[in-house]
């Protein structure tokens, strides 16, 4: 029983600088640059209010989540035909095939910025959502393979035979039998593949401009502009944080179930 | 090596939840040293929850488990020398075969030199020796679980062993040999065996006595023998036995100065040591009487007083047996009678049946009456 | 019917020709040039290449990325699993430990360094005053010291949740049998930890391996942010001077060719570490 200390003790240390964050997005410039407080002693929710009712700001929350989102129903879409394939059959180079599959993931995005750029720039892609989510799919789908290959493969084949046995047709199988019971694993898939997406910063400012501008790249942008405003910036970082929890919150069963299903 | 006593033991799952369910409502049951056991019931009976309770890995929420006179209940499974089998086979496999039997006498700090004349000797006699050195998982389900049941009863000190359904991922075809060898080890041993399984036949091959469980229950602890002749009640009548016992819904009757089972028009004469325990007033009654005790006729009957005429509604081939479900005439009371293969008979036939008083056990409220 | 695995694939495929293979194709033909601005591109060969093995600043990023992912492997593995083990089985517990750890994880990189800049400032930063409290003088700016470790505690900080989330999937999925038999063959926690839980662990240690390796490798934001790539260029990684050299505008070639000599080092090092980690321990059974 002593051992749950030592996670509560890590929990606490990842939401020190949480804390520090809020604490931060709830104070004047003034008081973040004077002195350092352990709460805010001059309370204001002014960084908020400038997050909330500045266009420039709320258009990078809703390019992201609108990215992200689009990122998720990508990957998902391709992964999981893929990921059943590599785990129902086995096929000329399918080995290989998943390895190449995953040393996307391992592509330094640095390295993919000119060339997306250019790509998606004869594409007229650039400045528009399609080329985020289109590129985010470079780290996520590998990841997104991966994972799910590892679900399926936890369920029997047996199961699927049954299935066509019974009668059913491959659509009615997936969407009856098989869908229902990768569940949880899928909602592991797609929270990871947003998160990833939600967070990357390098593709998504290579290949935005105003328009379809991310929230990350919102922030730094204003990073940019003449010395940093420190609690509107926390604040907006508070603000970055909250879809995500909202959806862990939301999917924590799902998740819990997922995670304790199997080998990732 | 010991004798294991589960006393007064009531086990319940989250107890003061909502998901509160009781597993076990209370069992006595006492497995003599050296014997081996049985633990049969359908699932979800509780057998499993008893077995772990038994080893030491549940503890159970009242009662006590003794082994040897002494309370053991408290203990933590290492502490109690009881042996596990699983359902499926739990290897370690990291370790060759070797290590894995070395494995629990390792742990108990037991010299080198004596942990390899018992491995051999283990080996020897689950004739593992070809596979000592070998890596447990490329040996197939069958193999693994003669490890893990060699690396149950290594130890010099087991006092008992338990099986959880050990058979479960092993090939039909393989059952056979793999149960020989643990039966050989059992005896060669001579360890207290309790044997988990849903399947009749693995109990009845394995085990000396059988404890039979439903609902949380203990319905009966016998002999084979005795829990196909003389079942307590009519699960037992109906579990054991492929087919069980036919259990037939009778009222009783006064003929010629004697109780009969009165089956629709027909009456059954019973035996006479159960006339004086009947009450004719009794209703919810039943007879059973086993399949291959029921007498066919063909042709008419000398003595039609002692058949009852019946229609055959179906015939099937069981292990070598056929068996006939047939219909009473003028009830709708159905019988299975078992009869020689070759016994000619057809659907819709029209048959006599009689049913030996010997052979007719009487149950009222679903319990026997007269048990023996 | 010798299709069909093929036409499962067909949406992977497609996504991935657009979003990595065409743009790697493209990424190695530039290394092959020499692009100026305002002049002609012209071919160049091998010449990129060199000119980045030569290059000081590369082979300093690349030997401080190897040490950098190094020491993440080190402490945030060892800790993830550990902490996982610590993670309560079921229960309310279970949901609240899971959105907490998953809160890190959802914070844009950026915002990432942009906490842990504040936390070090040496004006206005709970580091440095807790650490004057304590005697030491500490800076990021100035001491390369303080800069990695401060680098370091912010990646374990960041990424550890993500292994204990991974390997916690992984201990639930562990039959409690495997424990019960250890319990009963009288292992002690250790040995139940040695040949029960290492074992039964091994495909999902490789994911956690191989996800951390290759991520630790692109890092770039959070440290970009925090220290800006110094002192000097004491926090510099292979992705920074990567993207020094295809940003900076000077020469897109060379940027191309750093990214190809970079993806390649990866991908051989994931490698090497798969079929290591797949044959640890004799008898590994090998997933996929």
């Amino acid at each position: 029983m002593n051992k749950k200390y030592y996670l509560i003790l890590f929990l606490v240390f990842l939401l020190i600088p949480i804390y520090w964050m809020i604490n931060m997005s709830f104070k004047p410039n003034s008081e973040i640059l004077s002195r350092l407080t352990l709460y805010p002693h001059e309370f204001t929710l002014a960084n908020y209010e400038e997050i909330l009712t500045s266009e420039f700001w709320r258009a990078g929350y809703i390019n992201s989540i609108i990215m992200a989102s689009m990122n998720v129903v990508f990957v998902v879409i391709a992964a999981l035909p893929a990921a059943y394939a590599f785990s129902r059959w086995n096929f000329r180079g399918d080995k290989h095939l998943f390895f190449w599959f995953l040393t996307n993931r391992m592509a330094p995005p640095a390295a993919f910025m000119v060339p997306f750029f250019i790509l998606y720039s004869n594409m007229n892609l650039i400045d528009t959502y399609w080329a985020v989510a289109l590129a985010h799919c470079l780290f996520n789908l590998p990841l997104a393979i991966w994972i799910l290959e590892g679900f399926m493969s936890g369920i029997p084949k047996e199961i699927d035979e049954m299935a066509f046995i019974d009668g059913h047709s491959f659509t009615s199988f997936c969407w009856n039998i098989f869908l229902p019971l990768i569940k949880p694993g899928i909602a592991v898939t797609a929270f990871l593949t947003f998160m990833f997406s939600w967070v990357e910063l390098l593709l998504a400012r290579t290949l935005t401009n105003e328009a379809a501008q991310p929230i990350t790249v919102t922030l730094t942008r204003s990073l940019g502009a003449g010395g940093w405003d420190w609690g509107v910036l926390a604040a907006a970082g508070v603000v970055a944080m909250i879809p995500g929890a909202i959806i862990v919150y939301l999917v924590r069963d799902l998740l819990a179930t997922g995670f304790s299903m199997g080998r990732v | 090596m010991a004798e294991i006593e589960v006393r007064d033991i009531r086990h319940v799952y989250d107890q003061g939840t909502s998901d509160e369910t009781v597993a076990i409502e209370r069992v006595n049951l006492t497995l003599k040293d050296g014997t081996a056991n049985a633990l049969l019931g359908p699932s979800g009976c509780g057998k499993t929850t008893l077995l772990q309770i038994i080893s030491g890995l549940l503890q159970p929420t009242e009662g006590q488990i003794l082994i040897d006179g002494e309370d053991v209940t408290d203990k933590p499974p290492e502490e109690r020398d009881i042996a596990q089998v699983f359902q499926f086979p739990v290897i370690y496999d990291s370790m060759d075969v070797y290590d894995n039997l070395a494995f629990p006498l390792r742990n108990g700090g037991v010299p080198e030199n004596e942990i390899d004349s018992r491995v051999q000797r283990i080996s020897d006699l689950l004739e593992l020796d070809d596979i000592l050195h070998s890596s447990p998982s490329n040996l197939g389900p069958e193999l693994n679980q003669l490890v893990a049941l060699g690396r149950g009863i290594i130890r010099a000190d087991t006092s008992a062993i338990l099986f959880d359904e050990p058979m479960t991922d092993v090939e039909p075809s393989r059952k056979l040999t793999i149960r020989r060898r643990v039966k050989e080890a059992q005896q060669e041993f001579n360890i207290t065996a309790l044997y988990v399984t849903h399947d009749q036949h693995e109990a009845l091959t394995f085990a000396e006595q059988v404890a039979i469980m439903r609902d949380g229950n203990l319905v009966q602890y016998d002999t084979g023998e005795n829990l196909y002749q003389n079942p307590v009640n009519t699960f037992i009548g109906h579990f054991i036995g492929s087919p069980g016992m036919n259990l037939l819904d009778c009222t009783l009757s006064q003929k010629n100065g004697a109780p009969h089972a009165q089956l629709g028009p027909h009456s059954v004469p019973l035996k006479e040591s159960l006339h004086p325990k009947l009450d004719l007033s009794w209703s919810d009654c039943q007879i059973g009487i086993r399949p291959s005790s029921v007498t066919v006729q063909v042709a008419n009957p000398h003595d039609e007083a002692d058949y009852a005429p019946a229609i055959v509604d179906q015939v099937e081939m069981v292990g070598g047996f056929q068996i006939i479900t047939a219909t009473l005439e003028d009830t709708d009371v159905e019988v299975k009678a078992r009869v020689a293969h070759d016994f000619a008979i057809e659907k819709d036939a029209s048959i006599w049946l009689s049913f030996p008083p010997d052979d007719i056990r009487f149950f009222h409220q679903q319990e026997a009456v007269g048990a023996a | 019917m010798k299709q069909r695995p093929w036409l499962f694939l067909l949406p992977a495929l497609l996504l991935v020709s657009i979003s990595a293979f065409i743009p790697l194709i493209a990424v190695m033909n530039y290394s092959q040039l020499t692009l100026l601005p305002g002049t002609q591109p012209y071919f160049s060969g091998l010449e990129n290449f060199i000119a980045i093995l030569e290059d000081e600043a590369f082979r300093g990023a690349l030997y401080r990325q190897f040490i950098f992912s190094f020491l993440v492997l080190i402490t945030e593995i060892p800790l993830g699993l550990g902490l996982a083990m610590c993670m309560p089985k079921e229960g309310p517990g279970v949901g609240v430990s899971l959105v907490l750890l998953g809160i890190p994880l959802l914070i844009p990189w950026n915002v990432v360094g942009i906490i842990w800049r504040v936390f070090t400032r040496s004006d206005i930063g709970v580091l440095p005053a807790a650490f004057d409290w304590v005697g030491y003088s500490y800076s990021v700016s100035s001491s390369t010291a303080d800069a990695w470790w401060t680098v370091l505690a912010m990646d374990i900080w960041h990424w550890t949740p993500l292994v204990v989330l991974i390997c916690y999937a992984g201990l639930q999925a562990i039959p409690q049998e495997y424990y019960m038999a250890a319990k009963i063959d009288r292992a002690s926690p250790w040995k139940t930890f040695r040949y029960v839980t290492l074992p039964n662990l091994r495909g999902v240690l490789i994911i956690a391996v191989l996800l951390r390796l290759m991520d630790s490798f692109k890092i770039y934001a959070e440290p970009f942010v925090l220290t800006g790539g110094g002192p000097g260029n004491s926090t510099t990684f292979l992705s920074t001077y990567t993207s020094r050299m295809a940003i900076g505008g000077f020469q897109m070639g060379r940027g191309a060719a750093t990214s190809l000599i970079y993806f390649f080092i990866v991908i051989l090092l994931s490698f090497v570490i798969y079929i290591v980690m797949l044959n640890l321990g004799q008898g590994a059974g090998g997933d996929k």
